[in-house]
């Protein structure tokens, strides 16, 4: 019903801002100055400031204590990690100018820049780097898993660092390069989900929770400094809300995924950059449940289920079907769609032969904090109620969702997408049926290519092993994959320079008003 | 007087306590706690019971709740697990906005339905009445969200006229302070009119039968004399009854005219408190609210109290 109605309003916001086009350049950067809430007190010229709409608060200012990726978008540039994944998938040095991984990828050994200072005046050694990262192994760090196997770290002096692990780690560079794994000073440790402490070229200046954050150029930063002076984050909850502020010229910067973009699509004023994000979103399946340890049912599944309507009514087309758990954009990804495509006929034939020629019912538990996802899964459950599968949805808040189905595995099916991975196999290793993961699989299946890649050290057989795995899931279906989405931002057209790279962050220190 | 204020505040500080205790039990039992929803899904399921150790997570609910209150008696009202922020200087900073909005919306909800009461109890079945009866029932069925993002798309986007979101402190520009609650605060006076209008509709008419007014009709007093001076002077006590539980309501209620209009209140506080099960954020945020509803309707008991000989005698018998 609310979907409808803002539908409608989305509708009518469609024709006023056909009709308002005219009227909302001429006003231009006028406009942005005197009807923005924060905007006042900059001048009339008005664009040293950058205006980001958020949806979600930040969950605190510490990246290596949540797994907010709300978190993150602000944090990326006000803390820096050692190296920096770019959106080619090339690593590329931040607080690190050279590195060393050891032929038998036990060690790595970096060489940090001269010279960078922490944003209170201090200057980042080795130390902090050594600091930093064994704080990620941390009780309350939600990473603490990843860096389990660096066990050692050892200060050559100021400026060089070596980490050692336990067992070869094929890509333990890429441990480095993420959003939570950014060095910080120790003696402002305590502080920094208030108070963050960086090497950014922005400094942090205030933040009120569910209000706005904002942050400043840091004009000592040790590399070309950022073109925009301020970053304004204000805290947009409602979508159609933050649409009218980009089309006002409140707002310069605002994630639309998942929302209709027609209102905006044909405006000058607005552009919109698209890009595939790093994971992928899939019906999760409980193999304990008798139907779905059914190998047979759950091909029936995914035959029943017609992934390009999902993506047509959910994201209007901005996804890519996949048939296996790798995100479209990974270097390793295989298209395995036609492996078990929508057949409807199929699917019965596969139902009849599991011995449920009329079908069943069977639960689905949908997260109603993730609109995107029970859009999903309503539709799922429509496609399944026409081979005789009938779902009975539960739509629950997050943290029943933690509880029954991440924690207590408690549930028979789900939708969800888990957040990406910077490495094929870390992705992918929550499939081992030890793994204790809601969507392990559990009948063992995968464990064998798993365990060859935790091993695995040559590249070329990685990446086999890796398409070896895409296969047995198309064909076994633990999950049935769905699609990998589109990260969709509106941005007024004169914001230049935007890109977000694989760990779905963006650097703003590279943006410039044209 | 002093009987009934001291069995009065027992009374009240009897709810603050029970409300408390509820509150802390609902969020303990419900599923899922605040160490889950900070480690996300990447944790081992050893990770997160040496997080919910550390935190204190892993006690029983009364225990946890005692180490509250013993803080509480410190005055400390704890640090928000979400936020990292002491939850009074969280609760302190949404004060402006939650208070701004009640007080606008009531004000325009006040004026609007004691306008539109007296004039429709007066002229009772004409086209005025008519209306403002169809504007109670509109009023009551319009979505709040619905009419919010009507405003923002035809005032705020369209004519320009405010902000389509945020909140300007009154001590950066009034103005721009005024422009930024008044289209929530219309929105909720929008929702809280018809009941109120009902409230001044009815109590007017009965206190229009009265002989007093018979009375003054036949003095040949002017008309404003009659219906403002006589008449609305006795039709007050419920309207402001009612007014005064609004008000109370508004305090903690405004959760998705927030949202819409991206205002950071105690409603959305709330909400996130419970979403994401910060126990010391809602108890703080839920202690509050329950406060100043206690203490307004504990001073407008007084009040009425203090005008009203015949109440004050009357508990204060039963008292003694």
């Amino acid at each position: 019903m609310k979907k409808q109605l803002l539908t409608g309003v989305l509708a009518g916001l469609m024709m006023l801002s056909c009709a308002g086009c005219g009227a909302s350049n001429a006003a231009g950067s006028a406009s942005a100055a005197s009807t923005s809430a924060a905007a006042s007190g900059t001048g009339a010229a008005g664009r040293d400031t950058l205006h980001v709409a958020i949806m979600t608060d930040p969950e605190g200012l510490d990246p290596q204590k949540t797994s907010a990726t709300s978190t993150y978008f602000v944090t990326m540039n006000v803390y820096e990690p050692l190296v920096m994944m770019d959106e080619n998938w090339e690593i590329q040095p931040r607080l690190a100018e050279s590195w060393q991984v050891a032929d038998d990828c036990q060690s790595v050994t970096f060489h940090l820049k001269k010279g960078v200072k922490f944003h209170n005046g201090r200057e980042m050694t080795a130390e902090d780097v050594k600091y930093s990262i064994e704080r990620l192994k941390e009780d309350d760090s939600p990473k603490k898993k990843y860096y389990a196997n660096i066990t050692g770290a050892e200060i050559e002096d100021d400026y060089t660092i070596t980490f050692t692990t336990d067992k070869p780690d094929a890509v333990l560079l890429t441990s480095f390069a993420y959003p939570w794994s950014v060095i910080v000073p120790e003696e402002c440790a305590d502080t920094l989900k208030t108070n963050p402490v960086g090497t950014g070229a922005y400094r942090f200046e205030s933040w009120v929770p569910q209000q706005e954050v904002k942050l400043t150029r840091n004009d000592d930063y040790y590399d070309t400094p950022a073109s925009i002076e301020n970053v304004d984050y204000q805290v947009v909850p409602d979508t159609t809300t933050a649409m009218v502020g980009i089309l006002n010229g409140d707002v310069d910067l605002v994630d639309v995924t998942g929302s209709p973009t027609t209102p905006i699509e044909n405006n000058p004023a607005v552009s919109i950059y698209e890009k595939s994000i790093n994971s992928v979103t899939v019906l999760g399946m409980n193999l304990d449940n008798e139907y779905l340890a059914n190998e047979q049912v759950r091909q029936a599944m995914a035959s029943a289920i017609d992934k390009d309507e999902i993506i047509q009514a959910v994201n209007e087309g901005h996804g890519d079907k996949v048939g296996s758990y790798l995100p479209s954009s990974a270097a390793e990804y295989i298209d395995t769609n036609d492996v078990l495509p929508y057949d409807v006929d199929h699917a019965k034939e596969l139902l009849a032969a599991a011995g449920y020629p009329d079908g069943f019912t069977i639960g689905l538990t949908l997260p109603k904090s993730y609109p995107m996802y029970t859009n999903i899964g309503q539709i799922i459950a429509d496609q399944l109620e026409r081979v005789g599968i009938h779902c009975e949805i539960e739509m629950v808040e997050w943290a029943d969702w933690m509880q029954n189905v991440y924690t207590d595995k408690n549930y028979d099916m789900t939708v969800m997408a888990n957040s990406g991975r910077l490495s094929a196999y870390d992705f992918i290793a929550r499939f081992h049926s030890q793994s204790g993961d809601y969507i392990s699989d559990k009948t063992g299946e995968a464990d064998e290519i798993l365990d060859k890649l935790k091993d695995e050290l040559d590249a070329d057989t990685r990446t086999q092993l890796i398409q070896d795995f895409q296969r047995l899931v198309a064909e076994k279906v633990p999950v049935v994959p769905l699609e990998t989405q589109h990260r969709l931002y509106a941005m007024s057209s004169d914001l230049q320079g935007y890109v977000m790279y694989p760990s779905e962050t963006t650097e703003f220190k590279v943006l410039s008003f044209s | 007087m002093l009987n009934y204020a001291i069995k009065r505040i027992n009374g009240a500080l009897l709810v603050v306590v029970a409300v408390s205790v509820i509150t802390f039990v609902m969020l303990t039992q419900i599923s899922g706690n605040a160490a889950m929803l900070a480690l996300g899904t990447d944790a081992t399921a050893e990770q997160l019971a040496q997080l919910e150790h550390s935190l204190g997570l892993d006690l029983p609910w009364y225990l946890q709740y005692l180490g509250w209150v013993k803080n509480l008696f410190h005055l400390d009202f704890g640090t928000s697990a979400l936020y990292g922020e002491n939850v009074l200087t969280l609760v302190l900073q949404r004060l402006p906005v939650t208070l701004s909005l009640a007080v606008l919306s009531m004000l325009m909800a006040l004026i609007a339905a004691g306008l539109l009461g007296v004039a429709s109890a007066v002229k009772k079945g004409s086209i005025i009445d008519i209306l403002s009866r169809s504007l109670m029932q509109i009023g009551a069925a319009i979505p709040g969200f619905w009419i919010g993002l009507i405003f923002i798309i035809y005032l705020a986007l369209g004519k320009k006229w405010f902000p389509a979101s945020g909140f300007v402190a009154p001590g950066d520009s009034f103005t721009g302070y005024l422009q930024s609650i008044f289209l929530p605060s219309l929105v909720l006076a929008i929702g809280e009119v018809g009941p109120l209008l009902r409230a001044v509709r009815t109590s007017m008419l009965q206190s229009l039968q009265q002989d007093y007014i018979l009375m003054a009709k036949v003095q040949g007093l002017p008309a404003w004399k009659i219906y403002i001076k006589y008449g609305l002077r006795g039709a007050l006590a419920a309207p402001l009854n009612v007014a005064g539980m609004q008000f109370a309501k508004l305090l903690g209620g405004t959760t998705v005219v927030e949202s819409v209009f991206s205002l950071p209140g105690l409603g959305r506080l709330v909400l996130v408190a419970v979403e994401q099960r910060d126990i010391v954020l809602l108890q703080g945020a839920v202690m509050f609210i329950t406060l100043a509803v206690v203490l307004i309707s504990l001073l407008a008991d007084l009040l009425t109290a203090w005008m009203n000989p015949r109440i004050r005698l009357n508990e204060g018998g039963n008292a003694a």
